[in-house]
């Protein structure tokens, strides 16, 4: 039971986090591309997997890698606006701008996933 | 609505998707099968889900019912993070045609799915 309240106050705050980045002015003229949920998704993926790669060793337990991955690094990061973006891009005609986000997501997003693996397990990058 | 307000809106409904994310894995590892098919499934329904929003101009039209339910229930249910990292670890564990498949499922089933909601909304909606 402390695990499902655990998770419900660490979603709480991981969509509020979005929620917060998001609404962060990025000033006149800035291009239409959803920066805000790039950073999330790209930072809550490289810290889920120093998290997960921290779990491996026993450097944090178990509730605690699912309180801070499942509550708030799954709720912080999100997969339904990424595509609600990406289909506003298109729908603007903004190929080159959505190519651009699927890849840094989806490609780079990966990178700094394997790279936080690695970190949290203590071990070289190979 | 105040922002704070809107913001609180955003939690409560990122929690409540966490918890129903968090549900959809334990569902998952009761039946013995591979986590990433809880992350599929949560992910798929948000995509569609968060589609039938943006053909329904929730947004522009009803902030904080799209605060909520979208920025919310569906940011907290859905997860990029997560994504990543399973990515990261499939590569590792050298499940080359698993990988590829989930990659297929999850991108090209997840936009489809999102474009399949904005077309419903937007008939629901005139």
């Amino acid at each position: 039971m402390k695990i499902v309240i655990g998770i419900a106050a660490a979603g709480f705050l991981g969509a509020i986090a979005r929620y917060g980045i998001g609404a962060i002015p990025l000033g006149e003229g800035a291009e239409p591309f959803p920066w805000a949920t790039l950073f999330i998704n790209m930072s809550g993926s490289f810290l889920l997997g120093w998290l997960t790669g921290a779990l491996t060793r026993g450097k944090v337990s178990p509730a605690i890698a699912e309180v801070a991955g499942t509550g708030f690094l799954g709720a912080y990061t999100t997969f339904s606006a990424f595509n609600g973006q990406l289909w506003q891009l298109l729908e603007q005609d903004a190929y080159g701008l959505a190519a651009v986000y699927v890849l840094l997501s989806g490609v780079g997003g990966w990178w700094l996933a394997s790279i936080g693996l690695s970190k949290g397990r203590g071990v070289q990058r190979g | 609505m105040s922002q704070f307000g809107i913001a609180c809106l955003v939690g409560v409904g990122g929690a409540i998707g966490a918890l129903a994310r968090y549900g959809a894995s334990r569902v998952v590892a009761t039946k013995k099968k591979p986590g990433f098919y809880a992350t599929l499934t949560v992910n798929l329904i948000g995509s569609f889900l968060m589609g039938l929003l943006i053909g329904w101009h929730v947004e522009s039209d009803h902030a904080a019912v799209y605060a909520f339910v979208g920025t919310g229930v569906l940011g907290g249910l859905t997860t990029y993070s997560t994504l990543n990292v399973q990515k990261a670890s499939m590569l590792r564990s050298g499940v080359r045609r698993m990988l590829f498949r989930y990659i297929a499922a999850t991108y090209v089933l997840g936009f489809g799915l999102t474009a399949l909601g904005v077309a419903i909304g937007d008939m629901m909606r005139t």
